[in-house]
C-alpha cells in the first residue's frame, strides 16, 4: 500500500511547515552571522593567525585552539584584539568573529571535526580479551564445533556402582527431567514431563498396559535391546555425558532438583560444580553458577543414585542470561565431546561505547589492573594444568624442554605471529634459564606475554602490515578472537596473497560458531534488545504475560533471526518482511495459534496477523511498550534510529507519558498525538510518531488487535525519506513493504554492522566506505553472510594499504 | 583505644594492604586488656584401646600409659577427660555420628549414605563448635583475623561424605579440610608470592612497551604512554606493600611430597609447621587438624604395621597383637600432638608474654570411645596447653556427661559465653566444670 502522498493531513502539514520555516529562519540567521564573522576574520585576523587559525611563522606561530567558552572568547576579542587596536572589533562584530572562530577551528569540537578520521591503535575489547585467552589456552586441547543437538548419552545401572555388569539401559536422553516415583527408570511409574499429555492420561487408566508400552518404546530407542532388569527399586544409578551449548556470554546458574544423590560437572572434569552425592535432610535443590562464553559448547557430566529413599526423581535445569529457570532444552545438549574451555573471570571495566559501539581506543587504570589480574588468573590456570597442556609429566626427564616448547607456542599464539629470535629470548629462553622450576618459568612467561602490548593491542604492524596482521584483522573482525590454526598457517605460508585468497578464508570463518556468536550480539545491539530490562505487564490486562513468556519470546526472536541469517539466502529483507514467528505451546496459546500445550518451538506462518519479521516481533513489541499500553514513541524511535539509521536529538524536555486511566476514551494513538502536539516536540515526533503508529495493530504484549477502547485501530503512518519524499505506511505490512523497497534500512544496517565488526570509524577507510559496501550488499541480494565476508576482506586490504602509505610518507 | 586500622592509617597504609602485613596484633593488643587465645582441635579415628590410654585414677597425673607416653614432657600442662560421652542418636552408624556429631552436638539429617548398619544418613544438622567460636571471634574487631579459622587435614580421602567431614559452617554445610600442604601454603602466602612474581614481570613489561612504542605512529603513542604510566604505578604500589613483610620468613616446603599413605609422617609435619606459622602471623586463632577420616585406613608401615587402622580396630580385645598395634598407632598420633605442642612451646608469643603454647588450647579427640565396640561413650578427650585457665596435670573422671557440655566449656574458655550448643537436651547444667 505504498503510494506517494498527495494531499496530507492538514495538521501534520502545518506543523511540518512551521518546523521547516523556523529551522530555515534560524539557519539563515546563523549563515549570515558566519559569513560576517568569516569576512571579518579574514580581514582583521588572518594576517597574523593564518587563514584557518593555523598561525603564521612571522607573526603568531601557535595555532588557535583552546577550551575557552564562546562568551570568554568574545570578551577577549573585544578587550584585546586586534593587538594594539582592540577598538576595531567590538560589539556584534566581535561576537560574529568569535562565533566563526569557535565553530570553524577554536573549540575542542571543531578540532575533533577537523582531524581526519584515522585508523586508531586499539587494545582488545573486553569481549576480544575473554575470547582470545579462551582460544589461546583451549587451542592446546584440540577443538570441536557445535553441530548437533542430540541430547545427552545416558547410562542406567542397577546398583550404586557404575560397573559394566550392572548396566541396564543405554540411550540418549534429549533432556533430563525424570520422576521415577517409588519405581525404577523405565518402570511403570516413571514420568517424563516432556512426553505428550495423552500418554499420561493412558497411564492412569491402565498401568499394566502402559508398562508394556513403555518397555516397547524403550526397546526401540536402544540399539541393542536389553531387558530393563532393575533388581531393586531401592537402589539404582544413572550417568549422563555430553556437552551443553551456551547461547550467550554470561553467568549460567545450573540447578539440579532431586531427592537423591547427584554430582554435576560443567566445563571441568575434575572438580564438580555441584556435589550433592550425600543426600541430607530435606535438601532437594542444588544450584551453582559458572561463567560461560557464548557460542561455545562445554563438557557436561552428571551422576545420580538412589538408595533407600522413598522416591527418586531428577531434573537438570539452568538459568541462562536473560532467561528464566527452565529444564535445559534439548536444543542446547549434545553427546559430542568438547575440550574444557578456559573462561577468565577477572572483572573488566566496560569498554568505551561513547561513539555508539564498543571499541578499544582508550585505556584506563582499571583496565590496566584488570589485564594484570586476568594475566595472573590465566597464568595460574596454565600452571595448574601444565602437564596436560604441555603433554608432559613432572617425572619426565625432558619436562623442562617440553614445557619450554609449549611456552614458545603459547607466546606465538598470543602474539599472533612467529617469534623473532630476540623475542624468543626475551619472552621465553631468558626466563627458563633463570628459573629452576618449569612451573615458575611458565608463570612468568605467561604473565609477561599477556601483559605485552603485542597481545593486548590490535595489529599495530612492526613496519609492514603483513599477512599475519591480515589474519588477525580477519579473526578479530569476524570472531573477536585470535586466528585459529588454519588461518595462522595460511598466513605464515604466505597464502593470503590476494583478495580472492583472503575472501576464501573469510567465507570459511563466517560459518564458524564464533562468527555466529558475534553476529547474534550485533543483532541484539541492532534491535536494541541488548539492554532490555525485565519487562512486566499489567497483571489484570495481561494475566498470561509473565517472566516465562518474556524469556520464551527472547528465544523465539533468537531462533528467528538466526534462522534467517544462517539460512542459504541469508536475506536481510526477510528479517523485515517475514510473516513467520517461532512459537512453543505456551506462546501459541497467548498469540492465537493452536499448538499442543507442550509443543517445542517451531516456525509458524501468520499471514492473517500482518506480521513483518522483527518489526512486529512480540519481544520487541513488549519491550518497546508500557505495562498497560503499546508505545508508538518507543517503537518509532527504534524504527528511526536502528532500522532507518536516522539521527534523533534527545528530547528538549522530559515528559511523563499521559496515563491511559486518565484518558479512558482515547486510543493510544490519540493520547500520543495529544502529548506530542507542542511545537517543541513536533520537529522529531513527526517522524517518530509517524513510524510508530504503523505498528498500532500490536498491543503492549505484541498480540495482534483490530480494536482499542471499542474503536478500530488506525495503523496508518507516514515517513519523510532522506530524499524528501513523503510515504504513507499502512500498518505493519505497509511499513515492511516500504522498508523492503527503500535503500535506507540496508544502508543503516551496513553502517551499524561495520561499526560493530570493525570497531573503527568507516570514514577512516574511505569517505564513501559504507556506500561502497552497501552497493556490494545490494548486488549480492542483500546476503548478510556475504556482506560479513566482504567487509572483513575489504577493510583488511584497506588497512594494509593505509599502512603502506603511512610508511611511505614517513620515509619521504 | 587505638585500633589496628587507626594504626595502619598512621603508617599511611590502606586497609587493602591488610592481608599482606602479617602479624600486627601486638600493636592491635596494645590498647586492649585480654590476652590472645587460640583453639586447636586434633582428630584421629577409630577409637582407642582404653587400657593403654586412660590413666587408672582420677587426680594428679602419674606415669602416662603407652598411648599417651609421647606427652610426658607436657604432663603438667594437660588434662585427660574420661566419662564424656557422645549421646547424640538418630540416623547414621556410630562412625558417621561419631565424626558428624563430635563437634556439632547435633543429629545427622536423614539421607542416602549407608554405613555398616543402622539407617542411612546425610550431613550434620548443626554448626561445629570450632566454627561457632571462629564466628564469634570474627565478630569482634580485637579478635578478628584474616581467615577466622583454618581446617588442616592429613590424607583425607578425596570424597565428600559423612565420614570425611568433621567441621560444619552450619546445617548441611560441611567444610572440606585442606589436606594438601601446597594448597594450604597457597592459601596462606599465595598473594604475597603473586605479588613478588608480578613485581618481577612488570619491569619487563615496561621494557616491552618501550620497544613496541617505536613501532607505532606518533598519534598512537599516547595510548601506550598512558598504559606505561599505569604499569609503573602498579609496580610502585606492589613493592611498597611488599616491604612491609611478615614477622617470620615465608616457610619453605619440601617440594613434591605426594599425598599418599607412606608420606603421612612428612605431610603431618608440614601441616603442623604451617599451622604454627599461621598462628605466628595471626592469620587465625582457631584451627583443626584431621588425620584421615572416620573409619580411617592409614597403614602405618613406618611403625612396621602392615594392617590398615580401621580393620585392626575391629579385632577383639583378646587379640593382643592387634591391641598392641592399635596402641602404637594411637601413640603415633599422640606424637603428632606432642610435636605441635613442642613447636608452640618453642615459639615466643609474638608481641606478648611467654610462649605461643601458653595461649593455645589443644584438644585431641576421636569419633569413637573404643574401636571394636563402636561405643560413643568415653570419647577420648585430651586437653593440652595454656588456654584453659584451670589447674592442669590432672586426670578427670566424669559420670557419663553429654559432650555438648564440654563443647560449651570450649566456647566459654574462648570468651563466647553461650548457654546451649547443638541439641539443647544435652546442655543441662551448662558448661562442664574442669577445675
Amino acid at each position: 500500500m505504498l503510494r506517494q502522498r498527495v494531499v496530507g493531513d492538514v495538521r501534520f502539514a502545518l506543523t511540518l511547515m512551521l518546523v521547516a520555516l523556523s529551522a530555515l529562519a534560524s539557519s539563515n540567521r546563523a549563515v549570515a552571522e558566519d559569513e560576517l564573522g568569516a569576512k571579518l576574520y579574514q580581514k582583521q585576523c588572518a594576517s597574523c593567525h593564518g587563514a584557518k587559525g593555523e598561525g603564521t611563522a612571522d607573526n603568531y606561530p601557535d595555532p588557535l585552539f583552546g577550551d575557552r567558552s564562546l562568551v570568554e572568547l568574545t570578551r577577549y576579542i573585544v578587550e584585546s584584539m586586534p593587538e594594539g587596536e582592540p577598538e576595531l572589533c567590538v560589539g556584534e562584530e566581535a561576537a560574529a568573529v568569535a562565533r566563526y572562530m569557535y565553530d570553524a577551528f577554536y573549540s575542542p569540537i571543531a578540532q575533533a571535526r577537523l582531524k581526519p578520521a584515522r585508523l586508531q591503535l586499539s587494545r582488545l575489547t573486553v569481549r576480544q580479551y575473554a575470547n582470545s585467552v579462551a582460544d589461546l589456552v583451549t587451542g592446546f586441547r584440540g577443538e570441536n564445533r557445535w553441530k548437533k543437538s542430540d541430547g545427552l548419552k545416558a547410562e542406567y545401572y542397577k546398583s550404586r556402582r557404575f560397573g559394566k555388569e550392572d548396566l541396564v539401559i543405554s540411550r540418549n536422553d534429549p533432556q533430563v527431567d525424570f520422576s521415577y516415583a517409588d519405581g525404577t527408570p523405565a518402570g511403570p511409574r516413571e514420568v517424563k514431563p516432556e512426553a505428550p499429555p495423552e500418554a499420561k492420561a493412558d497411564e492412569k487408566k491402565d498401568e499394566k498396559a502402559e508398562d508394556k508400552k513403555d518397555e516397547k518404546a524403550e526397546e526401540k530407542k536402544d540399539e541393542k535391546p536389553k531387558e530393563p532388569t532393575f533388581d531393586n527399586p531401592d537402589e539404582f544409578s544413572a550417568r549422563w555425558n555430553g556437552s551443553v551449548f551456551a547461547p550467550e556470554t554470561g553467568d549460567y546458574e545450573f540447578i539440579v532438583e532431586t531427592e537423591n544423590g547427584m554430582r554435576l560437572w560443567v566445563n571441568d572434569t575434575s572438580t564438580p560444580l555441584i556435589d550433592a552425592w550425600v543426600k541430607s535432610g530435606n535438601d532437594n535443590r542444588y544450584t551453582a553458577s559458572v561463567r560461560l562464553l557464548g557460542g561455545r559448547a562445554y563438557r557436561l557430566r552428571m551422576e545420580f543414585f538412589k538408595f533407600k529413599e522413598k522416591s527418586a526423581s531428577i531434573r537438570l535445569k539452568w538459568r541462562a542470561p536473560h532467561h528464566v529457570e527452565e529444564v535445559i532444552p534439548a536444543r542446547y545438549l549434545s553427546t559430542d565431546w568438547f575440550p574444557t574451555t578456559f573462561v577468565v573471570t577477572t572483572p573488566f571495566p566496560p569498554d568505551d561505547a561513547s561513539s555508539g559501539f564498543e571499541r578499544g581506543t582508550s585505556v584506563s587504570r582499571e583496565w590496566d589492573e584488570a589485564t594484570t589480574f586476568a594475566a595472573l588468573e590465566t597464568a595460574k590456570y596454565v600452571v595448574v594444568n601444565l602437564s596436560e597442556l604441555s603433554r608432559s609429566k613432572p617425572t619426565d626427564g625432558d619436562r623442562k624442554e617440553k614445557v619450554q616448547k609449549f611456552c614458545d607456542k603459547f607466546v606465538e599464539r598470543a602474539f599472533r605471529r612467529p617469534l623473532s629470535d630476540t623475542e624468543r629470548e626475551f619472552f621465553v629462553n631468558r626466563i627458563f634459564a633463570a628459573e629452576s622450576s618449569p612451573e615458575d618459568a611458565t608463570l612468568r612467561t605467561v604473565l609477561l606475554a599477556l601483559k605485552s602490548p603485542r597481545f593486548l593491542y590490535r595489529e599495530f604492524g612492526q613496519g609492514e602490515f603483513d599477512q599475519l596482521d591480515l589474519a588477525s584483522w580477519l579473526s578479530f573482525t569476524l570472531w573477536d578472537s585470535i586466528p585459529d590454526q588454519q588461518l595462522f598457517d595460511a598466513a605464515t605460508k604466505g597464502q593470503l596473497q590476494d583478495r580472492a585468497a583472503i575472501l576464501r578464508q573469510a567465507d570459511r570463518m563466517v560459518n564458524d560458531p564464533r562468527a555466529k556468536s558475534k553476529m547474534q550480539e550485533f543483532l541484539h545491539h541492532w534491535l536494541r534488545v541488548d539492554h532490555f530490562p525485565d519487562i512486566s505487564k499489567d497483571r489484570t490486562l495481561y494475566p498470561e504475560f509473565d517472566a516465562v513468556v518474556f524469556s520464551d519470546l527472547r528465544t523465539s526472536l533468537d531462533l528467528f533471526v538466526n534462522d534467517v541469517v544462517w539460512s542459504d539466502r541469508s536475506d536481510f529483507h526477510e528479517l523485515l518482511t517475514s510473516d513467520v514467528i517461532y512459537l512453543n505451546g505456551r506462546l501459541g496459546a497467548l498469540y492465537g495459534v493452536e499448538l499442543d500445550k507442550l509443543a517445542e518451538f517451531q516456525p509458524v506462518s501468520l499471514p492473517n496477523q500482518r506480521r513483518s519479521g522483527v518489526l512486529s516481533h512480540p519481544y520487541l513489541m513488549s519491550g518497546f511498550g508500557y505495562d498497560k499500553s503499546s508505545s508508538p514513541i518507543h517503537r518509532g524511535v527504534f524504527l528511526a534510529k536502528s532500522v532507518l539509521g536516522r539521527f534523533i536529538k534527545t528530547p528538549p524536555i522530559a515528559v511523563a507519558p499521559l496515563a491511559p486511566d486518565l484518558h479512558a476514551n482515547m486510543t493510544t494513538r490519540e493520547r500520543v498525538t495529544l502529548q506530542t502536539s507542542p511545537d517543541a516536540c513536533q520537529s522529531c515526533h513527526t517522524m517518530i510518531n509517524g513510524l510508530g503508529f504503523s505498528l498500532e495493530n500490536f498491543d503492549a504484549v505484541g498480540r495482534y488487535r483490530e480494536q482499542e477502547v471499542g474503536r478500530p485501530i488506525d495503523a496508518k503512518g507516514t515517513y519523510f525519506t532522506t530524499a524528501g519524499k513523503e510515504v504513507e505506511l499502512d500498518g505493519a505490512r505497509g511499513l515492511s513493504e516500504f522498508l523492503a523497497s527503500s535503500a535506507e534500512p540496508s544502508h543503516a544496517f551496513v553502517e551499524q554492522l561495520f561499526q560493530f565488526m570493525v570497531k573503527q570509524p568507516a570514514q577512516a577507510f574511505s569517505l564513501d566506505e559504507v556506500e561502497q559496501l552497501h552497493q556490494v550488499f545490494a548486488q549480492q541480494n542483500f546476503n548478510i553472510r556475504k556482506l560479513l565476508a566482504e567487509m572483513a576482506t575489504v577493510t583488511a586490504l584497506q588497512a594494509q594499504e593505509a599502512n603502506a602509505q603511512a610508511l611511505q610518507s614517513a620515509s619521504n | 583505644m587505638t585500633t589496628r586500622r587507626d594504626f595502619l592509617k598512621h603508617l599511611g597504609l590502606s586497609v587493602a594492604a591488610l592481608p599482606f602485613l602479617g602479624n600486627l596484633s601486638s600493636l592491635a593488643l596494645a590498647g586492649t586488656a585480654g590476652r590472645k587465645q587460640r583453639l586447636v582441635i586434633m582428630f584421629s579415628p577409630n577409637g582407642v584401646v582404653p587400657t593403654t590410654f586412660w590413666p587408672d585414677e582420677a587426680g594428679a597425673l602419674g606415669e602416662l600409659k603407652p598411648s599417651l607416653a609421647p606427652l610426658a614432657p607436657f604432663k603438667d600442662r594437660m588434662l585427660t577427660l574420661h566419662g564424656v560421652c557422645d549421646k547424640i542418636r538418630g540416623d547414621g552408624d556410630n562412625h558417621m555420628r561419631g565424626i558428624g556429631c563430635l563437634l556439632t552436638g547435633s543429629e545427622l539429617f536423614p539421607g542416602n549414605i549407608q554405613g555398616g548398619s543402622h539407617t542411612p544418613a546425610g550431613w550434620s544438622s548443626g554448626i561445629s563448635i570450632d566454627q561457632e567460636i571462629a564466628r564469634a571471634l570474627q565478630a569482634r574487631e580485637e579478635t578478628r583475623t584474616r581467615f577466622g579459622s583454618l581446617e588442616f587435614g592429613v590424607v583425607v580421602p578425596d570424597r565428600a561424605d559423612t565420614w570425611t567431614r568433621m567441621c560444619y559452617a552450619g546445617p548441611n554445610q560441611p567444610i572440606a579440610p585442606i589436606d594438601d600442604p601446597y594448597q594450604m601454603f597457597a592459601k596462606l602466602y599465595g598473594q604475597l608470592q603473586d605479588r613478588a612474581k608480578l613485581t618481577s614481570v612488570l619491569d619487563d613489561v615496561q621494557a616491552d612497551l618501550a620497544k613496541v612504542r617505536s613501532f607505532v605512529s606518533a598519534q598512537d603513542r599516547q595510548l601506550l604512554d598512558e598504559q606505561t604510566t599505569f604499569v609503573r604505578e602498579m609496580e610502585q604500589q606492589l613493592s611498597a606493600t611488599q616491604n612491609t613483610s611478615l614477622n617470620h620468613p615465608v616457610p619453605e616446603l619440601e617440594p613434591g611430597v605426594r599425598e599418599d599413605n607412606d608420606n603421612i609422617p612428612k605431610l603431618s609435619k608440614m601441616q603442623i609447621d604451617l599451622m604454627v606459622h599461621s598462628f605466628q602471623a595471626d592469620f587465625t586463632r582457631v584451627a583443626s587438624l584431621q588425620f584421615t577420616n572416620s573409619v580411617g585406613q592409614a597403614r602405618m608401615k613406618w611403625l612396621e604395621i602392615d594392617e590398615t587402622h580401621h580393620t585392626l580396630s575391629h579385632e577383639p580385645d583378646s587379640n593382643e597383637d592387634a591391641q598392641a598395634k592399635l596402641t602404637k598407632i594411637n601413640a603415633w598420633y599422640c606424637e603428632q600432638l606432642a610435636y605441635l605442642a613442642k613447636r608452640l612451646a618453642e615459639t615466643p608469643e609474638p608481641g606478648g608474654e611467654g610462649s605461643m603454647l601458653d595461649n593455645t588450647l589443644i584438644v585431641w579427640t576421636n569419633e569413637l570411645g573404643k574401636g571394636n565396640s563402636h561405643t560413643l561413650d568415653n570419647i577420648p578427650w585430651v586437653c593440652l596447653g595454656g588456654g584453659l585457665n584451670v589447674e592442669m596435670g590432672r586426670a578427670l573422671k566424669f559420670k557419663s556427661e553429654p559432650h555438648n557440655r564440654l563443647l560449651l566449656t570450649l566456647a566459654h574458655t574462648m570468651g563466647h559465653e553461650i548457654d546451649r550448643f547443638g541439641n539443647a537436651d544435652y546442655c543441662g547444667g551448662g558448661p562442664l566444670v574442669l577445675s
